[in-house]
């Protein structure tokens, strides 16, 4: 977040075509600025401050682009270190195809979940009728 | 004192549902999730629910229902008083985590302020304590610790304080008559949220990226040491609060049945809640940190504050939530002591003991609350409240739950056996337990939180002392936290195990 607010307070931006990058297809990176960028770095972190973080490096053109194909879906960070400052822009990777695995793993976690809460209900307040007292007398009063 | 207990079974199940969803399954679990690669997290979470979480909750159910005493007093009928001793060591590690928890629900009542009068969503405000002028950070970060550093937190703080009482005042009755508004309340405000979040662009790539799992990340022992800790933590258990609120229904209750259904809403609420807070992290490309402080203080507001219409609205909702699940939390929290110290001090009324609770909760409260600047340049925690929260939550959170959890698995494995809660639990249940339920608590689970424990110390040996790093703090403040957290939980212990015996009872089969 700060090394936004500085890159924006530099005047350099970091600009994606098209704007929604997807896994697996190529996308432009623009650095727009009066800065000098020509074999500068484009760092790639994928899934910044988790477990699974990846990070990957393209090196910029003249005219400070680069063409990236994300490979991987879900939060990544783009960033460009120069003369001190840093520039960076979180983008979001979306999935190229339908996650199957993922679909799998919402549906069976619900139904354990909510079937589980609704079998332990059933046991619950079969003989109940719920809202009544319960008719066992108080036990150390 | 007099026990108090619940009208109906639904009071009883919304109060502890009510107690184990918190801010930690709206925020914690998210960040969690996030950080061990989403969808590979759920694998060994859901493996730690079924081997760890729902076999000792419904121990801790059990344990109340069978003694129909609070935490400390039901081990003590299992132990004698070295049993008892472990209780009041949770009990006293609880009551920090109830202290800077209200203190937190204190700030999340300075940003609900903030979010309904507006100065939440400007750009930025200015942070005269840490000498930064508007600008200098954006909000929510400006505003949060513009808040932290006046002395309006710790008004905050009593408030909150002065909220728990009202509500923990008539004990059960009470308590039941707010959970049945918080928690259907907290579900409608999440399932607003999750709407919003859905659709949101992008919000449904969010949900693909918490449930499509990496499995290359499984094979790290960090993410099955994550998975068991959540676990353990979002179900409130090592609180003495599953005990406490258990030892308020009558001997006859379905403690098996209760047990899984608690487990299943809490998980479950943790489920829908990961799908707000990822649709909006993805919408908005935010990268959040394991941190709830970072999580609910930053990252979603700062999501909220990005909302094309309803920034307001959606806000306001948002804390209140926070608000709600919070004190459901923090009341359990306050009424597991009240509750325990009540069976101890015999013959002392409920309202000057929840008065002394109260007190002192609100004291240590105030200390979380400390606005004080000790970090100008915001590298570590920057005032000395939050430093201490950071501090202090490391080692009762990490530590004093999990020996305590180890403690009482030791003392129902091998000291009064655990057939002995099942075969209680199966006269009544309707969900039968199995003979799976000894094993587990007599050799598995016990084995799964020592690792748990030397994974923590190990860290500490490998990576140095918690908080010896921390900007504006450092070794002192780090060896400080760890000795007052230890000594205050193990010297009033002892002091409370010696004190005023009850007359004993004869409990159970």
């Amino acid at each position: 977040m700060t090394t936004l607010w500085l890159g924006l307070a530099l005047g350099v931006e970091l600009t994606l075509t098209p704007l929604v990058p997807v896994e697996g297809e190529p996308v432009k990176v623009q650095i727009v600025g009066d800065v000098d960028l020509d074999g500068a770095p484009l760092r790639i972190t994928y899934r910044p401050n988790s477990a699974v973080e990846a990070t990957d490096t393209l090196a910029l053109d003249g005219a400070g682009a680069v063409m990236w194909t994300p490979s991987q879906p879900g939060i990544a960070v783009l960033s460009v270190d120069r003369g001190g400052a840093t520039v960076s822009r979180n983008v979001s990777v979306r999935f190229g195809s339908v996650p199957w695995s993922g679909v799998l793993v919402f549906l069976g976690t619900g139904l354990l979940l909510f079937g589980g809460a609704s079998f332990a209900m059933r046991r619950l307040f079969q003989d109940h009728d719920e809202g009544l007292p319960l008719t066992a007398p108080p036990l150390d009063t | 004192m007099e026990r108090s207990q619940w009208s109906s079974k639904l009071g009883f199940i919304l109060a502890a549902s009510g107690s184990a969803i918190g801010l930690g399954n709206i925020v914690f679990f998210s960040a969690n999730a996030y950080k061990f690669g989403a969808g590979a997290f759920y694998i060994p979470y859901l493996l730690a629910l079924f081997v760890v979480g729902i076999p000792v909750l419904i121990m801790e159910l059990a344990l109340g229902s069978w003694s129909g005493k609070a935490f400390p007093a039901a081990l003590r009928q299992i132990g004698g008083r070295p049993a008892e001793f472990v209780g009041w060591f949770g009990l006293v590690s609880a009551s920090f985590i109830a202290m800077y928890y209200i203190t937190i629900l204190g700030w999340v009542l300075g940003m609900w302020l903030g979010a309904l009068g507006g100065d939440l969503w400007k750009p930025s405000v200015a942070l005269p304590a840490f000498g930064l002028e508007e600008g200098a950070l954006p909000n929510p970060v400006a505003y949060f610790f513009s808040m932290l550093s006046s002395w309006w937190n710790v008004v905050f703080v009593g408030l909150v304080w002065a909220a728990n009482m009202v509500i923990t005042w008539r004990g059960a009755k009470s308590i039941e008559m707010a959970v049945k508004v918080f928690v259907p309340l907290m579900w409608v405000f999440m399932l607003v949220m999750i709407g919003r979040g859905l659709t949101l662009d992008g919000g449904l790539h969010g949900v693909a990226l918490l449930f499509t799992p990496d499995f290359s990340v499984m094979t790290e022992p960090a993410v099955w040491h994550g998975a068991f800790s959540q676990i353990f933590f979002t179900l409130s258990l090592g609180f003495g609060i599953m005990t406490a609120y258990a030892s308020y229904l009558p001997k006859e209750s379905d403690q098996s049945a209760s047990g899984l259904m608690i487990a299943s809403l809490n998980c479950g609420f943790e489920f829908i809640a990961g799908l707000a807070v990822f649709s909006l992290l993805f919408a908005f490309s935010m990268v959040p940190k394991a941190s709830s402080i970072s999580m609910m203080f930053f990252v979603l507001p700062q999501g909220i504050a990005s909302f094309p219409t309803g920034v307001k609205l959606f806000g306001v909702m948002f804390f209140t939530l926070l608000l709600v699940a919070g004190l459901s939390s923090s009341v359990s929290l306050v009424e597991s002591m009240t509750g325990a110290l009540g069976d101890k001090l015999v013959g002392r009324s409920r309202a000057g003991i929840l008065a002394a609770v109260c007190g002192c909760g609100m004291l240590g409260s105030a200390l979380f609350a400390w606005p004080q600047v000790i970090d100008p340049a915001l590298d570590g925690d920057g005032t000395v409240g939050l430093t201490l929260v950071d501090l202090v939550d490391h080692w009762a959170f990490s530590y004093g739950l999990l020996l305590t959890g180890l403690a009482e698995c030791l003392l129902v494995g091998w000291v009064l056996g655990p057939h002995v809660l099942r075969e209680y639990l199966n006269a009544y249940g309707r969900v039968k337990i199995g003979v799976w339920f000894d094993v587990l608590v007599k050799y598995v689970i016990p084995l799964i939180l020592t690792v748990l424990i030397g994974f923590g110390i190990w860290g500490e040996v490998r990576d140095g002392l918690y908080g010896t790093g921390l900007a504006g703090a450092g070794t002192p403040w780090a060896l400080g936290a760890l000795a007052v957290w230890l000594g205050t939980s193990v010297g009033l212990a002892g002091v409370l195990t010696m004190v005023g015996d009850p007359p004993r009872e004869e409990v159970g089969q």
